[in-house]
């Protein structure tokens, strides 16, 4: 059964998040469900969603507390080019506050730090079978 | 009448007082009158007795010549029988010429006898009367002081009449002259002054009397007058006193009413620098608090980045070192069995580490998490709530909590919350994490002193509720455990100062509450305890909400 790896991009600007996201899918990267991609800041997210033609992206992973453009202004500038696209943050300040303005600017979800990871997987899962 | 003239005589009748003085007078002037007369009348009376016997004699002398003459003793003693008849004479002594006595009848008494002497003379055949003898008449002025006795005993008996009939007529005259009219004015004196209204006199006469009750109608009328001018002025004067006493209240109530406001004034102006200076404190604070907060939660924040680095790559690598282990297991018989145990333990115990990183990691994490509880910013606006309703829940939950922490735990829970206790603005979470907060720790100590194998120690925890009535309402909490010595409550509201074993507190909780009760909520929390007799919180709260709203309680920067 070959399916199309779905193309998932994480933005942080902690490069760690890299390793930590390809090891710990490591076993759904390798069945090829998921493809990463990484981004350390808002622009670089931004130009590389750009070059997304034709769109292969359906998940972006953002983190909110970043320096130059947060996570919140990323979301905003995304949402209006992909409507249709799942946008969620990742972030240490999962306050109220933050959770409503993050759905204001139309973020899908937000996880909180330090990431649960069975959290995640079944999120994505959940993703990939919608 | 003045009290010094009472006497028997001031107090006499007018009746009595004119007879003492008119009877004696009367009686003395008329006496003395009569006396005069008489005495008048008796020497006239002496007078004409003289003359009369001087006269006699000189008849008698005429009448007794011839017998002389002749010597005719028969006829001279029978003319002197017939003289001496005289009522007045007591004797007759006739003599000759040359002094012999030629007849004497009467004369027994010689004393008080007047005499009257006449010659006798021998007119017949004689050229010229020749003396030949003479006559001597003797007498008394007896029978005139007789009837001069009997003259002044008429005189004294017409004067006692006179006197009697002077004087009652006198009395009639006193009596409708002067008494019935004074009796009469006296009346209508009394009677004036038992009415106290103008009541005149009737002026029947001229007289002094009518004088006088026209006098008495004048003054009374000038009293009458006199009294209403002073009546009149009397209630001017009254009416000008009550106008003053008025005028004056009023102008004690208005110092009264300044003095009040001033007074409030003051209480205004020291409870507002009362309550600036508890803002002030309260803004100080909160600045702190808030500071204090926003480098908590910064620091929370920048923790959980590495933390989410060190938990998931501790787990992950927990994963790899499974997998390494079947990797191991797998080539097993490559290598020697000694080798390939000495490889599993050691897997076995990196990934035992492994495990133990992870669980500090989730402490930490623990930890961030409340530290941040307090950072975050809850509702912005105070609600009305049922305080003992946040109170009965916050120790429910605090028991449940301690039971399912601590295996066997068990207390006594006193609790006396005051009934019709009005709503209290307030933030009920937050104040519900205080109660918590102050409960759990209770709890712990009661515990701690349970576990420190005191005999027959009971764990009690008491909490009560009540309205102060001085607009605030009280929270007091009580536990019977070790309590804290007073280094320790200085110290009970610092940030991380913690009493608990590593691990088991976050030294947070006591901080948080204050800033909860003090800063957001304006009240006070008081913590008084002796060692050994255990602890007592005192939380209280204002029934008016605060002006302003708590600053957000340390609001994060958002991203």
């Amino acid at each position: 059964m070959t399916m199309t790896p779905v193309r998932i991009l994480v933005v942080d600007d902690e490069p760690d998040m890299e390793p930590l996201f390809r090891q710990q899918l490591r076993r759904d990267l390798k069945k090829g469900r998921f493809e990463l991609s990484f981004a350390t800041s808002g622009r670089d997210a931004l130009s590389l969603m750009d070059e997304d033609e034709p769109p292969s992206v359906v998940l972006v992973l953002s983190d909110v507390n970043m320096p130059g453009m947060s996570g919140l202004e990323l979301v905003a500038r995304l949402r209006p080019l992909r409507p249709s696209l799942t946008i969620s943050m990742v972030t240490a300040y999962d306050d109220d506050e933050t959770l409503a303005e993050a759905r204001a600017r139309g973020a899908d979800r937000v996880f909180s730090k330090p990431i649960d990871f069975a959290l995640l997987k079944d999120y994505l899962n959940d993703l990939i079978a919608a | 009448m003045s009290k010094s003239r009472i006497g028997i005589w001031s107090n006499a009748s007018l009746t009595l007082k004119f007879l003492a003085i008119a009877v004696p007078l009367t009686l003395v002037v008329t006496m003395t009158t009569f006396a005069l007369i008489e005495r008048e009348r008796r020497s006239g009376a002496a007078q004409a007795l003289d003359d009369r016997i001087s006269k006699l004699a000189e008849i008698q002398g005429d009448a007794i010549s011839g017998p002389v003459w002749n010597f005719n003793q028969t006829q001279i003693d029978l003319i002197l029988e017939a003289i001496v008849n005289d009522p007045d004479l007591i004797g007759i002594t006739v003599r000759d010429e040359r002094g012999e006595p030629l007849g004497r009848i009467g004369l027994t008494s010689g004393d008080a006898v007047r005499a009257q002497t006449a010659q006798i003379f021998r007119v017949k055949d004689q050229p010229e009367p020749l003396l030949i003898g003479d006559i001597a008449l003797h007498y008394t002025q007896g029978r005139l002081d007789s009837a001069a006795q009997q003259q002044v005993q008429n005189a004294i008996l017409l004067t006692a009449f006179m006197a009697l009939a002077l004087t009652v007529s006198a009395l009639v005259a006193l009596q409708y002259a002067v008494r019935q009219p004074l009796v009469r004015f006296g009346k209508a004196i009394d009677a004036a002054q038992e009415t106290s209204r103008y009541i005149p006199v009737e002026v029947t006469t001229g007289d002094e009397i009518g004088n006088l009750a026209g006098a008495y109608n004048t003054l009374q009328q000038k009293q009458k007058s006199d009294e209403a001018e002073l009546r009149r002025i009397q209630d001017n004067l009254e009416t000008l006193v009550e106008d003053r006493t008025e005028e004056l209240k009023n102008a004690i109530d208005t110092l009264k009413a300044r003095e009040r406001e001033i007074l409030r004034a003051r209480d205004d102006a020291r409870n507002a620098l009362n309550s600036l200076q508890r803002t002030q404190d309260r803004l100080v604070q909160s600045e702190k608090m808030a500071s204090l907060g926003q480098l908590t939660a910064g620091i929370a924040h920048e923790i959980k980045n590495p933390l989410n680095f060190v938990n998931n790559f501790s787990s992950l690598s927990e994963e790899l070192l499974e997998e390494l282990t079947d990797i191991v297991q797998a080539c097993a018989d490559k290598i020697e069995a000694e080798q390939a145990e000495d490889a599993i333990e050691l897997v076995e115990t990196v990934s035992g580490n492994l495990h133990k990183i992870q669980e500090h990691g989730r402490r930490a994490d623990s930890i961030v998490r409340n530290m941040l509880l307090h950072s975050r910013s809850g509702p912005t606006t105070l609600q009305d709530a049922n305080i003992n309703a946040i109170v009965d829940e916050a120790l429910k939950l605090s028991f449940h909590s301690a039971r399912a922490e601590i295996d066997g735990f068990n207390i006594e829970m006193i609790s006396e919350l005051a009934d019709g206790l009005p709503p209290v603005p307030c933030f009920p979470q937050d104040l519900s994490r205080v109660f918590i907060n102050i409960l759990s720790n209770g709890m712990y100590a009661t515990h701690a002193r349970r576990t420190s194998g005191e005999p027959d120690y009971a764990p009690v925890i008491h909490v009560s509720t009540r309205d102060t009535g001085t607009g605030t309402l009280e929270v007091i909490i009580e536990d019977n455990g070790p309590g804290m010595s007073k280094s320790v409550i200085e110290q009970i509201f610092t940030p991380f100062y913690t009493t608990k074993p590593a691990g088991e507190g976050t030294g947070l909780g006591l901080s948080i509450s204050y800033d909860i009760v003090v800063t957001q909520h304006g009240g006070d929390i008081v913590v008084t305890s002796t060692p050994g007799s255990g602890a007592r919180f005192v939380i209280t709260l204002p029934l008016t909400g605060r002006e302003d709203t708590p600053p957000g309680a340390n609001k994060e920067p958002t991203s």
